[in-house]
This record gives structure tokens, sequence and C-alpha cells, in this order.
């Protein structure tokens, strides 16, 4: 387990990515990115869509080549996949034609891992995301909320340094995706992983993180320390700091006046 | 018996079909007037294809032991018909059986080994897409002229046939993988040959079950069309005498036999490859079986399985 806060899990380095579409056109999705996170921390990467947080976690995912500059993870290099990192995806990934504990035990199988320690590892994890009970079903036989837990099981069960979230709970309704954040935090808690959680939801990384990048146009335009205090309940998130740097926010995103924020912390009749 | 009973009082309106169907085919065997060519009438009245029409294929059975052997001067009796029917129904099950299941062992193997290896897709891709587009009756004469007309030569004819089905529907099986899985794989730390392995050919097992659906209805069409056209046993060359001697009474009787055993052969894919996407909902499996049906054999039976 990595102390939080002591050294630099994860820095960009003048990062590009640049795609070339079939009609010859290019397109800079990502345009000089540089940053530096320290172990332990959680950072989310708020952006509008099509302006390139997506390919930022990919490029330090391993699963899309940069052109220029460079992604580590601690003093490694990356340009693909590797044991120190963890993805939950946006869509669905949960494997539909292996149980519940199979798609937990999946990655340690991969690793070699015995299948004894397999299974002490698989029901710790399905115990922590409280799906003991489903170790044996189907995953179409899961809700979507419940899905997504088996996907985080699945990357605790890696042990990875680095925990990657790509809009893991977009799709789910308010009340599953505030469950959800809950666990999340406890888990980050009790492990001290460095996590990147990209999100188009403003409120939904003031909640979750220590730090806010904000990406546009492939460029990292502000990068936000989030100091509001813990746990962020309903209190804290209708506080004027919070309100404040949920302005900040918008105006950096939206400053083509295609948003109006009103504030919920002023007075009215 | 029950069941049968439920069957009818749960399904009126196809009950009804069919019994308006029968009633009009025996109506049009009645009235239709009987051709100076044939043997038997343009349409055959159920009474006729059950009596004389299915009596005169005792004249198909070869043996001179169980009934006696027409061709050798003997008696056509219902007996002698029914063993015909069995050993000509025996010989085509048994080169369907063998040319289906090495065409399904061959092609889909040969399928995902195109699929895996890129220097293998280059190489085969154009001679499979020319194979897919070749019209496999046509060919029927050159396996036999090549293998024999015998059980080896339709069975490589009927196994290759299912072989270029499949290796092209394999390989578009895998192509179709949404590629979140495998990047899901390898996030998780799979070498290529485990993601292979673990997470594509599982995926693509809901689309090839589909093409083993529609294997299943072709190989009906290959084993009859390579009987049809060169061999002297089998219901496809019952099919052949039938036409030689515009027997239309046999023709029905084979060509209702034909789609039976179609039907079964279809049920039994069916039930052997559903283990294969047994995760999957129940009502996407029977999405599948709908257009499989539909496709290969018709939508009576896609309709039949469904109800």
């Amino acid at each position: 387990m990595t102390e939080r806060g002591t050294s630099s899990a994860v820095s960009f380095h003048d990062v590009e990515c640049v795609f070339e579409h079939e009609s010859g056109r290019t397109v800079r999705a990502l345009d000089g990115v540089s940053f530096e996170v320290p172990a332990g921390q959680f950072v989310a990467i708020v952006g509008r869509s099509g302006h390139g947080k997506s390919t930022l976690l990919r490029c330090l995912a391993g699963l899309q080549a940069t052109t220029a500059g460079d992604v580590r993870v601690g003093s490694r290099s990356i340009d693909r996949p590797g044991p120190d990192r963890s993805m939950v995806f946006q869509q669905d990934a949960v494997f539909p034609w292996m149980s519940v504990r199979d798609n937990v035990e999946f990655g340690l199988r991969a690793q070699g891992v015995a299948k004894e320690e397999r299974h002490q590892t698989s029901t710790r994890w399905l115990e922590e995301v409280q799906l003991i009970d489903f170790a044996d079903s189907w995953p179409r036989e899961l809700s979507g909320g419940m899905r997504k837990r088996v996907a985080l099981a699945a990357v605790l069960a890696m042990d990875s340094e680095v925990w990657l979230m790509d809009e893991p709970f977009g799709s789910l309704d308010y009340f599953t995706r505030r469950a959800l954040h809950d666990l999340l935090l406890t888990l980050w808690d009790e492990t001290n992983k460095t996590v990147f959680f990209v999100t188009h939801d403003i409120e939904e990384a003031l909640i979750l993180a220590d730090r806010v990048l904000l990406v546009r146009d492939g460029r990292i335009v502000e990068d936000l320390p989030n100091t509001l205090p813990r746990p962020r309940d309903e209190e804290v998130r209708a506080s004027r700091p919070s309100v404040d740097m949920t302005k900040t926010i918008v105006d950096h995103l939206g400053s083509d006046g295609s948003i109006t924020l009103l504030d919920p912390t002023a007075g009215g009749d | 018996m029950n069941r049968f009973r439920r069957y009818v009082a749960a399904h009126p309106v196809s009950m009804a079909v069919w019994v308006v169907l029968i009633a009009a085919w025996e109506v049009l065997g009645h009235i239709t007037p009987e051709s100076q060519l044939s043997t038997s009438p343009l349409v055959p009245p159920l009474e006729y294809v059950f009596t004389d029409a299915f009596k005169s294929l005792a004249n198909n059975w070869p043996f001179d032991f169980w009934a006696p052997n027409p061709s050798k001067g003997g008696e056509i009796t219902y007996w002698g018909a029914v063993l015909a029917l069995g050993y000509h129904t025996m010989n085509t099950l048994y080169r369907l059986l063998f040319g289906l299941t090495s065409g399904i062992i061959l092609g889909v193997g040969t399928g995902l080994a195109v699929a895996y290896w890129p220097w293998l897709r280059r190489v085969a891709w154009t001679p499979l897409n020319f194979l897919r587009m070749l019209p496999l009756l046509a060919a029927i004469p050159l396996f036999q002229f090549w293998l024999g007309a015998n059980l080896r030569g339709s069975t490589v004819f009927i196994g290759f046939g299912i072989w270029v089905l499949l290796v092209v529907a394999t390989i578009n099986s895998v192509r179709n993988v949404p590629d979140l899985y495998i990047e899901n794989s390898r996030m998780l730390g799979a070498s290529p040959i485990r993601t292979y392995a673990r997470v594509v050919i599982p995926a693509a097992m809901v689309e090839l079950r589909t093409a083993l659906l529609l294997a299943a209805g072709l190989s009906w069409s290959l084993t009859v069309g390579a009987e049809y056209i060169g061999l002297t046993s089998g219901l496809g060359n019952l099919l052949a005498v039938a036409v030689f001697f515009t027997n239309t009474g046999r023709m029905v009787i084979i060509a209702v036999l034909i789609a039976v055993l179609a039907l079964l052969t279809f049920l039994v894919v069916d039930r052997l490859s559903r283990r294969l996407v047994r995760w999957m909902p129940k009502l996407a499996m029977d999405d599948v079986i709908r257009v499989a049906g539909a496709a290969s054999i018709g939508g009576a039976k896609a309709v039949a399985i469904d109800e």
C-alpha cells in the first residue's frame, strides 16, 4: 500500500494525442498536457463531451498511444496496459458469460494466482462491495448498479496502484450513483490508491475529488484543489465555497456563453 | 397426448390454418386434371399419397432380405416401402451427420485461426470470399469426379459447404466482438491468447450460434442436392427417381419427410448450441432462433419453435 501524498504516482509531460480520420482530417485530442499527481490523490478530470477527458485517461491506461510527450506511472513510461493500473469503464464491461466470481477472479487468474488465493481475494472484495450472495450469479441477473460493483470488485482484486474510472456511474440513477460514491470513497480511504475519475458532472467531481483538472479543447485549462471538508453531504455541497468552485468550473468550461448558472445560495422571494 | 391437446388449445389459429391448408390440398387433388405424361395426379390427393404412392416406395428396397426385392420380381409391400424409406433416410442422415460435424469443427476452427493471426487473414480473406460466392450446387459434379459418387465424396462436399459458411461467419463473429471486452481484458492483465480464448471466443458465440443454426439448414440443401445429382441412395436419390417417374405422391412424401428431419436437425443444433450461450437472457436467445430459423429453413419452423 502506498503512503498518501508521498511521491509522484502519475505524471504527464507535454503529452499530445492526434487522431487522423479516414478523410485525412486530423484532430488534436490532447495538446501539451502536463501535470503531476502524488500517490493516493483522488483526481477528477472534468470537461465537456469530446474535449479529451477520456483520451487522457486512455493514454494513462496504455490503451491509446500518445503522439508526443511522456506518460509515467512512478518511474515507468507507459505505452501499454499494465498491472499497476486498473480501469472501470463507462459502458458495462463486465463479461456476461462469466459468473460474478469469475469476473472478479479474471485478472488474478491472468496473473497466475493460485486457486485458493484467488477464491479468498474474490470473497474478500465481493463482501466489500456487498455482492457475496451473488457470487455464482450471471451478470444478467444483476442490476446496472450491481454490475458496476462487480467491475469495482474486479479492479480492487487486482490491487493496482492507480484506479482509472471513465464516467463509471454516468448511466445510473441519482440514488444508486450516490451509494456508489460512498462505496468508492470508503474503498479509496481503506486502500490509499491513486484515483483518476473522469466525469462531466461537476457535482460528482466536487463530492469525490481532492483535485479537479479541467479539460477543454485537449488542454488542462485549470487545476483546482478541492478543499471542501469531508464528508461532503448536502450541506457542504450547498455551501458558498462549493458554489464558488462550481462557478469557477462553469466559467472555464462554458465560457462561450452557452451556460448560465443560477446561485442556489442566493436569497429569493 | 395431454401435451398435444394443450398445444392445440393454446394455438387455435395455427391449427385452423393447418386444417384449411390440408382441406385445400385435398380439394385441389380432386379438381386438378390428370396429366397424360404423369404416372400420378399433378396434385396427389392424400388417400393416393398414403396408399399407392407410399407403397410404390418399396421399389427402392435394394436387398433380398426382410422384404421382397421388386427389382428382382418381388412383390411390392407396405413393409418394403417402410424399409426402403428407412434405409435411404439412414444413408442421408449418415452423410449429413459426418458432413455437418466435420464442417462445423473445421469451419469454426479455421475461422478462429484466421481471425487470430492477421497474416493468415491477409492470405485467406480473398479466396474465402471467392469461395463464399461459388454456387455450391454447381460444385457437386466436380467433387464427384474428384472423390467419387460415394460416401466420401458426398461427405467432403457437404463438409466443404458448411466449412465455407462457418469460416466466413466465424471471422465476422470475432470481428464484431465489442472492443470494450477486449480492452477490459487487457486492463485486467490478460495476455493476447488468454483474451482470445476467454473473452473473444465466448463473446463471438452469440453471433456464431446464428451461423450454426443456418448451417443446420444448409446441410440439408447440400445433402439432398448431392444425392439428387449423383448418388444412388438417400432421400435426394429417392426424389430424383420420383421425378424420373413423375410420381408426385412420392415427391410429396419425401419432401415432407425432409422438412420434418430438417426441423429435428435444427432443434438438435439449437439445443446443443444453447449451452454455449446459456449466460444470455432468454429473450435474446429466442431472437437468435427467430432470425436463424426464418433465414435457414422457413419462417413457419421458427414460429413453431417460438410458440
